[in-house]
């Protein structure tokens, strides 16, 4: 597999990973925006604009965005979160040009009022839809909760009320503040035309002007807090932690991650043996996320209401144990092997390693070849995920429970 | 290309090898499902599928899961309707020392009594949680409203039923349905055929057991069920009965739906109900195949004030299609249908499900290039003919949230 790279003179990164035996085309438009680079008057305009997106430019509407695409078999989507909007699809090779023609125009909305009404009452019943979901609910709480006015804490989906109040043109004023083109990434993975990909982006693209965009990075002091908040329409006990943990261009990120697997995998882990496999929870687990500026581990638990206290204090426990006495060779090994072996079984089709490569990029501005990104994973010590917990990362943490009425953490 | 062969013990081992893959995939249908599981014990597929993993051949069950992790196995699978599966994906390498493992989890389990507890427990758990997922709960209900057969039972049981699951009852049901006759393997990605039958018939060859039987899927719709609970969310799901994948316009009605239901947003329903109207977030209609019959589940989740006029979008859908599509309709769905079978090629994973699903819905397992021939061949005649003579009629309605809606 080649790399390959190039800057356009407005500013547009294009990146590719050429594989000639594949027998599709991924590409994606990767955006450096999300929930963190909102202000509070405009909480879930990210989100609502990845919609948009969707609703057509000048010169094509909403319905022909939709038809073409299924014209020409696309497998696509798009999804925001609090650091990146993305927008990608996979066709089979003969339908590149059309795919990127598609992705590029849509790049330069119309936003017209007609579709940003109807797109609003989507977006409202996106909100509710996961109203009733609590094992997701929990953590929309736990965010702020644990960030506190670092714009990490953000919604993606914002609320119900910022929705409602929010305006079309305060949308255009954020998206042409933040989809200039010096902060998007072009990706394109599997069997694509190089040549042809770079001619027709730079046309397509040659009147689109960089601006200043970058975002906030202000200092965070994770704390430790625990709330409970009652729900008398849940059945379960669902909690949800937070502690702080390494940033997307720190080097002991992946010893982080695979610490995460040690102890939190979902199966065979130090969490699992402690909590899961005596049936005292039906889930628990924590791992590793890295974010632009910091990072964080991120632990869930499902119980019975009346068992979350004593769970809870057991997760603590097996945290606490880790950090005083470090973990051992042979679970290193196998966590190590584990990360190495589904690293390479991921990187079938196009379409995943699209999604790696452009995030990767990203983040570090770096590619990493596959075989690398193994021999780093491979290259962690002991003394590396050992020297983590010596720093005791989990004496700062806020802990946020969803509880049935009745029940407290 | 295909290789396949039924062992004589009744175990069929299917590969489709792809020699560029540095991964094996594989899956593995066992013949013991929800479905043939006897009533006094509903929910003991699942419960055997999690205790057959505590403990296997001479380890326990922490030295099991370090092996297959010291392997690097990733995997996957679980206790359903008309079997159970285990599948697994992991380096070509590593492909003789895991089928080593899975064939002791499977043929030498050791189902010890202080491992059946936990497995009760957490088979519990997953039931209580069903209030918190009311999306699922509508549909469980739906199911078992909708099938006069076992074919409307949800793996996960019922507490009764899982009160009355001893040690020595469980076993009896794991020697007797868990046979090697009527099983499935599928095995894609970097794997030369010669060396895995002789693997697979060294590992599997000599275990015996009786074949499974299912019953006949019987399906009654016709009816409009309300579920009170108090959510944000009125769940709307809806069943239709629908043919056999063996049935000769298959292909006929997999693109009528996609029509309904696509990918893509360019689909019907989504067009209608959310892209026109703003009603929905998720609004999707899909297809379910077992052994003999069909299902087509329409889902929809959506605010209790535009709830009933969401459900009078979606009826009037589902009626307007027996009219007919059209050939650009067509074309978007059969684009769609072909680029899914040509990526699912770059999958070892997907094609390993893939043949083994073949199997057991028809008892053979398709060529992709014989199958993408036929979707290609499908014309708009076809649909159209089929359409009008079987439209979409006779569901099964739910609805789950604060208040019923008017059919």
């Amino acid at each position: 597999m080649e790399f390959q790279q190039t800057t356009l003179a407005n500013g547009l990164t294009v990146i590719g990973e050429h594989n000639p035996q594949a027998k599709s085309v991924a590409v994606g438009y990767f955006v450096k925006t999300g929930s963190r680079d909102e202000t509070p008057e405009i909480s879930g305009v990210s989100h609502f604009l990845e919609h948009m997106m969707f609703k057509g430019s000048d010169t094509i509407s909403g319905d022909e965005i939709n038809t073409e695409f299924d014209e020409v078999g696309a497998k696509y989507n798009a999804f925001t979160n609090e650091e990146l909007t993305a927008y990608h699809g996979a066709v089979l090779p003969e339908f590149q040009p059309r795919l990127v023609k598609l992705l590029t125009t849509m790049m330069r909305p119309a936003l017209r009022n007609t579709d940003f009404d109807v797109e609003k009452k989507v977006i409202l019943e996106e909100i509710e839809m996961y109203k009733d979901r609590p094992n997701f609910m929990v953590f929309d709480e736990l965010r702020p909760t644990y960030f506190g006015q670092h714009p990490l804490g953000h919604s993606v989906l914002g609320t119900s009320e910022s929705i409602a109040l929010l305006s079309r043109d305060a949308m255009y004023e954020y998206f042409s503040r933040r989809y200039a083109p010096n902060n998007l990434v072009l990706g394109v993975a599997g069997n694509y035309d190089w040549n042809a990909l770079l001619t027709q982006v730079g046309d397509m693209t040659s009147s689109w002007t960089p601006a200043v965009t970058g975002r906030t990075q202000p200092t965070f002091a994770p704390t430790s807090t625990i709330k409970t908040i009652n729900s008398s329409k849940i059945n379960r006990a669902h909690i949800a932690l937070m502690t702080p943990g390494f940033s997307s261009v720190d080097p002991q990120r992946y010893a982080a991650g695979v610490l995460g697997v040690i102890l939190g995998d979902g199966e065979n882990s130090r969490l699992y043996w402690a909590l899961v496999d005596n049936g005292l929870c039906d889930e628990a687990s924590i791992d590793h996320t890295s974010e632009d500026g910091l990072g964080h581990f991120g632990g869930y638990i499902s119980t019975d209401p009346d068992r979350a206290k004593e769970a809870l204090e057991i997760f603590k426990n097996i945290l606490e144990t880790a950090q005083q006495n470090g973990v051992t060779l042979e679970e290193l090994e196998r966590a190590k092997r584990k990360v190495a072996v589904s690293i390479v079984l991921r990187a079938e089709t196009p379409y995943s390693r699209l999604f790696s490569m452009s995030m990767e990029y990203l983040d570090t501005f770096q590619y990493q070849p596959l075989h690398e990104v193994v021999k780093t994973v491979q290259s962690i010590t002991l003394e590396e995920v050992n020297a983590i917990l010596e720093t005791r990362p989990f004496d700062q943490m806020t802990v946020v429970g969803l509880m049935p009425d009745g029940f407290a953490l | 290309m295909i290789h396949s062969t039924t062992l004589k013990n009744g175990f069929t081992v299917i590969s489709e090898p792809q020699p560029w893959q540095p991964s094996v995939s594989f899956d593995l249908l066992i013949p013991a499902g929800a479905v043939n599981e006897p009533e006094t014990m509903r929910g003991v597929t699942s419960v055997l599928e999690d205790w057959m993993d505590r403990g296997a051949g001479n380890r326990d069950s922490r030295a099991l899961s370090d092996a297959f992790d010291n392997l690097g196995v990733r995997r996957g699978g679980g206790a359903g309707l008309e079997g159970t599966s285990f599948s697994g994906a992991m380096l070509e390498t590593d492909l003789t020392a895991a089928f080593e493992l899975f064939a002791d989890v499977i043929q030498r389990p050791s189902l010890p009594d202080t491992e059946l507890e936990p497995c009760l427990e957490l088979a519990r758990q997953d039931i209580e949680s069903l209030d918190d997922s009311p999306a699922q709960k509508m549909f469980v209900k739906l199911r078992e409203r909708f099938f006069s057969s076992n074919h409307g039972r949800s793996g996960m049981g019922t507490l009764e039923g899982l009160a009355a699951i001893t040690g020595v009852a469980a076993r009896a049901d794991y020697q007797n349905r868990f046979t090697p006759n009527g099983a499935i393997l599928g095995v894609s990605g970097g794997v030369k055929w010669d060396e895995l039958l002789e693997l697979v018939t060294r590992l599997f060859g000599s275990w015996t057991g009786q074949p499974a039987s299912n019953p006949t899927p019987i399906m009654k719709g016709g009816f409009y069920d309300h579920i009170v609970q108090d959510t944000a969310q009125v769940q709307i799901g809806m069943l239709y009965p629908s043919l056999a994948p063996t049935d000769p316009h298959w292909l006929e009605s997999r693109l009528a739906l996609l029509v309904l239901s696509g990918a893509g947003f360019s689909s019907r329903l989504m067009q209608e109900v959310r892209e026109k109207r703003g009603l929905v977030y998720s609004v999707r209609a899909s297809g379910s195949p077992i052994q003999s019959a069909s299902t087509i589940s329409v889902y929809a989740g959506t605010s209790p004030d535009r709830a009933q006029e969401t459900l009078n979008v979606i009826q009037e859908e589902m009626q307007k299609i027996r009219l007919g599509v059209t050939l650009e309709e067509l074309e978007r769905a059969r684009i769609g249908l072909l680029t899914s079978l040509v990526m699912s090629e770059e999958s070892s994973g997907a094609r390993a499900g893939g043949l083994v699903r073949d199997w057991h819905l028809l008892g053979r397992a398709r060529e992709l290039e014989d199958l993408k021939a036929k979707v290609k061949a499908v014309t708009l005649e076809g649909v159209n003919v089929w359409l009008a003579a079987n439209p979409f009629e006779n569901p099964g309605v739910m609805t789950l949230g604060p208040k019923a809606l008017n059919l």
